[in-house]
């Protein structure tokens, strides 16, 4: 999303250290230690100017998680100590653990979406050109991303093109759910053919050629940003470190 | 057969792709959209099919108001055929692709079977109807897509840059389905860059300048005023330059061309 807030205008690795932090942090901290980092996450979302836009991804990736995590540990693993609500035999162990798969989920996520919504594919690969990363792992790191956009205007064009030959996607949902074929084959086989041809085109402009590419534009980068990244990969090693180490 | 009254669209805020856009069309008719990239032709062509809606005005087809119609029931009566044709197709052989519309029409059986192989006869794919729609070369699949409209035999079809990348044989087919289409009734309205086919083929042209229609005119008069022709951004075909040059009267295609040179030499000789 656009936006020219401090986190908009970070470098794109310092950004993705800091994700690399909150992945780890996520991973070691107690369900209560990780509600701080969705908080925490959530504060600096509602600053940068992208808060409704991570509570509402939030919330549709969450909650059919969530339902699931309480229904399978909850209702359905067999644990000591269960508690009867009518005819259901309630897990409270099992609850808790799932809240706190939920919790630490949510935090990675909440992180991820910083990220992602803070970041344009390109300067992300801009970024890693710019500090010498192999042109394949920029590829693999950033391509997903870019695709994002033309799929989505994609996957609208075809839907465009099955509705003007008679496709009924406003009907019931058996007729949506049957639809879907017409839909995503299309996408998925386009997507398919088009590697051959990504393909072609990169190694036609010497994708591979194995010497480091010269950025014109590279995302503005400081010595402050590069101590940050610094410090965060340091901790997030440390912390899965002492996690190895306790487990 | 198709009416457009005083149309206006624009995309979210920004100022209107299309302002008070009023043409019609009739049966019989190959009416030309030309106009400079970007000139509001491919909205034009959705706003005609319903997939888009105007902010203001409305668009008629057949007697359905597009703003009331749902697009897959317009689609009975509008068919289009899209710039990209790879976009549509899903069916793993060609056959069944073109069975598409139809069969969405209600036909079934031995009426289906018969429709299909009817167009795959038209649209030269006969010989490949049991092959995968993809395996085949860019004009094919550009037929796989105009057979797949042509078979839900709509009243008025819409072409999107159909002779785009095809070869000289595939092109004069093409226009031999554009000749026998609108021969049959059928109103056809073909957004087209390729002043060479607009001239051979089309009855009218509605020519787009700045989201707003610049000429709705007769082929022949479109292409014989210079002024339409600049407003547009486009060039004049090669017969109309070379009939001026030779000081004939304008003609728009080859053969037309020939005829007047030839006809020019006798009166010529004769005197």
């Amino acid at each position: 999303m656009p936006g020219s807030s401090l986190l908009h205008r970070a470098n794109p690795l310092t950004k993705l250290a800091g994700l690399v932090w909150i992945i780890s942090a996520a991973t070691v901290l107690p369900a209560a230690g990780d509600a701080l980092l969705i908080l925490g996450g959530f504060a600096l979302a509602l600053l940068t100017g992208i808060g409704p836009g991570v509570l509402k991804r939030l919330v549709i990736t969450l909650t059919p998680l969530a339902i699931a995590l309480c229904v399978v540990h909850g209702l359905l693993i067999p644990r000591a100590g269960n508690v009867f609500i009518g005819p259901l035999a309630v897990s409270l162990a099992g609850l808790a653990f799932g809240v706190t798969i939920l919790v630490r989920l949510a935090a990675i996520l909440t992180g991820s979406l910083l990220f992602v919504m803070t970041t344009h594919p390109g300067d992300l690969l801009k970024a890693l050109d710019a500090r010498g990363a192999p042109p394949a792992v920029s590829y693999l790191i950033a391509s997903p991303l870019l695709l994002l956009t033309p799929l989505a205007a994609r996957a609208g064009d075809i839907r465009d093109a099955q509705r003007a030959r008679g496709l009924d996607l406003t009907g019931s949902w058996k007729a949506r759910v049957s639809a879907l074929p017409m839909l995503l084959i299309p996408l998925v086989a386009l997507a398919l053919t088009d590697l051959d041809h990504r393909v072609l085109v990169l190694n036609g402009r010497a994708f591979q050629s194995g010497r480091r590419r010269t950025v014109l534009d590279p995302p503005a980068d400081s010595a402050k940003q590069q101590w940050f990244r610094r410090i965060a990969i340091a901790l997030a090693v440390l912390q899965l470190g002492l996690l190895l180490r306790w487990h | 057969m198709l009416s457009v009254d005083s149309l206006r669209f624009g995309y979210g805020d920004d100022s209107p792709v299309l302002t008070d856009v009023t043409f019609s069309a009739g049966a019989g008719e190959v009416m030309a959209i030309v106009g400079r990239n970007g000139a509001g032709k491919s909205t034009l062509l959705r706003l005609l099919n319903g997939l888009l809606q105007p902010a203001s005005g409305r668009v008629i087809v057949n007697g359905n108001a597009t703003a009331r119609t749902p697009v897959h029931l317009l689609a009975r009566e509008i068919g289009t055929v899209f710039q990209a044709p790879e976009q549509q197709i899903f069916a793993p052989k060609v056959a069944e692709e073109i069975a598409f519309g139809p069969r969405r029409l209600g036909l079934r059986g031995a009426a289906l079977k018969a429709r299909v192989a009817d167009v795959l006869l038209r649209v030269g794919l006969a010989d490949v109807a049991d092959r995968h729609p993809l395996d085949l070369d860019a004009a094919a699949l550009r037929f796989v897509a105009l057979g797949s409209v042509l078979a839900m035999r709509p009243p008025i079809m819409l072409l999107d840059e159909p002779q785009r990348g095809l070869d000289a044989a595939s092109l004069a087919r093409l226009e031999s389905i554009v000749a026998e289409e609108a021969a049959g009734g059928r109103a056809l309205l073909i957004v087209c860059h390729d002043m060479e086919f607009v001239a051979r083929r089309a009855s009218r042209v509605l020519a787009l300048a700045g989201g707003r229609v610049a000429a709705d005119l007769p082929t022949q008069e479109f292409f014989t005023d210079p002024a339409l022709m600049a407003a547009a951004g486009v060039e004049a075909p090669d017969p109309l330059v070379l009939a001026q040059l030779l000081g004939l009267a304008p003609q728009l295609t080859a053969t037309a061309l020939a005829q007047a040179w030839i006809a020019q030499r006798a009166e010529v000789a004769g005197a």
